[in-house]
């Protein structure tokens, strides 16, 4: 077996020196928490969080830290943010989330404009990525051919094996870490990537074999379904939107979803105005003045819901908006299941 | 960097009233704001909030600008009680506008409703310009009463021009009122339209554009030569928020003008 030149060994006593060596001048989010609900905290703003390598996503998508739910975009006509400036390191985000950032990415950076809060963070965060060691009943990433690990978008993965971490290196921000931390990583042994390997397709095999079990197969002829068979007027979106209660969770637990409003607030001195994370799932979501509104009923706002994610973004950059992390299905009050929608339109 | 959700600063120096709810307001930004006719621009009150608005005036002046506004809400209204004087703020220029390459050498045909000729009126000001490149242009306005018309005296002085027609009509007719009584598309067959020639422009309420479309299409009209305004709920104006879609599209950025074939067959069009 050839060895990529990528590959290190951090013993699990590196890693935490490592992650302290980096909360000195940057902050730091974890996951921790036990049976697979594991949350995203800054690590030391409950007094300090242990290190803890976590099986699964966390609760809280990677989002949340590159788009957060208030954000300040500045003051009376400044021209200038001084958001986001100061760098900030994610440790164990998983594949999905990872996949998520193709999506904001393109939102956000991309096009005429840019957002520039997002942007400074994003060039900003170190993300330490991990594989999956175990999968919850709700994962299906695998149905849009992704994988339970890394394939790119991370600085550096950490793959456990027997006494510490498989560790890659995906990216010149990660390049300069191991370069500055030297000491701390170690030569890769043959037997370690084997051992990663074999994890890997272990637990590919186990998200595979749980959505098949599940009925879900239909690849990425999606978008093309949705079109074909699902108008924003069809039964099925009545059906499932039924026990909608518009409280939007859906949308805020979702890595991909974007949408938001700058709202004013007045100040002492002129204003402030603040970019919040929004819903397309309210019911004023698309309201206009003298109350026309393309979309009030909830199963139009259901359909555009799925419209968006697997018909708009592969339209535009040949991805789902969906990274089959299953927040939104753990999420929903009214225990709407977007798998269960899923395998309806595929009938 | 410059965030693309801040306002430059912008004096109001002058309103003046239209309507019994449509005011006409002169803006001078703090810096030159360049547009390109249909394009539109973000007017922040400083506290309260934001709107998307269409200039009115000449895309050929960029120190001073004109929005022609119709009280419907919040921000509408608190704008309606500002006196000259008052700090506003200012985004954009945003969207596609229109395409006058390729209205050059046809026969422009303009429709108005209400508060809609206040975009078009941009747009005349850019035909005025290039008036060389097109053989006829004809205006069809329409507003609920007489007093509800807007640019009156405009309308008499835009009627004399050469290789100008005018119609106007109202809902409602008064006491002093001579001209025609209907909506707006009954004034569509007062005018002989080489269809074959023809570049339409609609803007308006939504039931009026509605009906002008389904009227000019049946008569023939191409549906690639038909350009719609799309008022949708925006916030960014920049293609980040998400609140403009319309199917496919971003209204804020492919838009806010498109032609009616891209359009015409996406759920919540006329909404
Ligand atoms: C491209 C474009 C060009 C336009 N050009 C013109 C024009 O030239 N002249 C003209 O009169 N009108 C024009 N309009 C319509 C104009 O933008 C609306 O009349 C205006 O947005 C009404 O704002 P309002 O706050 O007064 O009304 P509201 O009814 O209070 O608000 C309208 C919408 O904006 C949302 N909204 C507004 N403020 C807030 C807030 N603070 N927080 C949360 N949501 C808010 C509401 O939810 C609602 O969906 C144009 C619209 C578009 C899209
Ligand atoms: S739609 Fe649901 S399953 Fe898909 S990425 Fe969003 S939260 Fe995850
Ligand atoms: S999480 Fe469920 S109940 Fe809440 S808005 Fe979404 S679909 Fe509706
Ligand atoms: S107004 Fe925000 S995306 Fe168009």
């Amino acid at each position: 077996m050839v060895l990529a030149e990528t590959l290190y060994y951090l013993s699990d006593r590196g890693l935490v020196e490592l992650l302290e060596k980096l909360g000195k001048d940057k902050r730091v989010y974890l996951p921790a928490g036990e049976e697979l609900e594991y949350h995203l905290e800054e690590a030391g703003s409950d007094g300090g969080r242990e290190w803890q390598f976590t099986a699964v996503r966390s609760v809280e998508p990677l989002k949340a830290v590159l788009f957060p739910a208030r954000q300040d975009t500045g003051g009376c006509f400044e021209s200038q943010s001084e958001n986001g400036k100061e760098e900030q390191v994610v440790v164990g985000a998983k594949a999905c989330d990872l996949a998520s950032l193709r999506i904001l990415d393109h939102v956000f950076v991309e096009g005429d404009f840019q957002d520039p809060d997002y942007k400074a963070r994003r060039d900003g965060l170190l993300i330490i990525s991990g594989d999956c060691t175990d999968a919850k009943e709700v994962c299906f990433c695998t149905l849009f051919g992704s994988k339970p690990y890394p394939a790119d978008g991370y600085d550096l993965n950490l793959s456990p094996v027997d006494g510490g971490y498989v560790v890659e290196c995906g990216s010149d921000k990660g390049k300069k870490v191991i370069e500055e931390q030297g000491g701390l990583f170690g030569r890769v042994q043959e037997q370690q990537v084997k051992q990663r390997e074999e994890n890997r397709a272990a637990l590919t095999k186990k998200v595979d074999e749980q959505i098949k079990a599940q009925g879900l197969t239909f690849g990425d002829k999606l978008g093309q379904l949705l079109e074909e068979k699902a108008g924003p007027n069809v039964e099925l979106w009545t059906k499932y939107a039924a026990t909608c209660v518009e409280c939007a969770g859906c949308n805020f637990i979702c890595p991909t979803c974007h949408c938001f409003l700058l709202c004013d607030m007045e100040e002492q001195q002129g204003f402030k105005r603040f970019r919040n994370w929004d819903s397309c799932q309210y019911k004023n979501f698309a309201r206009v003045a003298g109350g026309a509104n393309q979309r009030p009923r909830r199963a139009q706002r259901l359909h555009t819901r799925f419209e968006k994610k697997f018909k708009f973004f592969p339209d535009r950059i040949e991805q789902f908006a969906c990274t089959g992390c299953g927040r939104c299905v753990e999420a929903c009050l009214g225990k709407i299941d977007l798998r269960e929608i899923l395998k309806e339109l595929a009938k | 960097m410059r965030s693309p959700y801040q306002p430059i600063a912008a004096t109001l120096e002058k309103v003046a009233e239209e309507t019994p709810n449509i005011k006409t307001f002169w803006l001078r930004p703090a810096e030159p704001l360049a547009f390109r006719t249909g394009q539109f621009v973000e007017l922040t009150v400083p506290g309260l909030g934001e709107a998307p608005f269409t200039p009115s005036s000449s895309p050929a002046v960029a120190e001073q600008m004109e929005v022609t506004i119709m009280k419907a809400g919040t921000v509408t209204d608190r704008l309606h009680e500002l006196q000259s004087g008052a700090k506003l703020g200012l985004r954009g220029p945003y969207g596609k506008g229109y395409p006058m390459e390729d209205m050059y050498g046809k026969e422009l045909l303009i429709m108005g409703g209400g508060v809609g000729l206040a975009p078009l009126r941009s747009l005349l000001y850019q035909v005025f310009e290039d008036i060389d490149k097109f053989s006829r242009v004809m205006l069809l306005y329409g507003a609920k009463t007489p007093a509800d018309l807007i640019y009156p005296e405009q309308l008499k002085e835009w009627s004399k021009r050469e290789k100008f027609e005018v119609l106007v009509s109202v809902d409602v007719g008064d006491n002093g009122w001579t001209g025609n009584v209907g909506v707006v598309t009954t004034l569509i067959p007062k005018v002989k339209l080489n269809l074959d020639k023809t570049v339409a422009v609609v803007c308006g309420p939504p039931v009026m554009m509605k009906f002008a479309t389904l009227e000019l299409i049946q008569m023939g009209m191409a549906k690639d030569r038909l350009y719609l305004s799309m008022e949708k709920n925006m916030s960014c104006g920049v293609g980040k928020c998400g609140h403009c879609r319309l199917g496919p599209y971003y209204v804020c950025q492919d838009g806010p003008v498109f032609t009616y074939d891209k359009i015409e067959t996406l759920a919540g069009l006329w909404e």
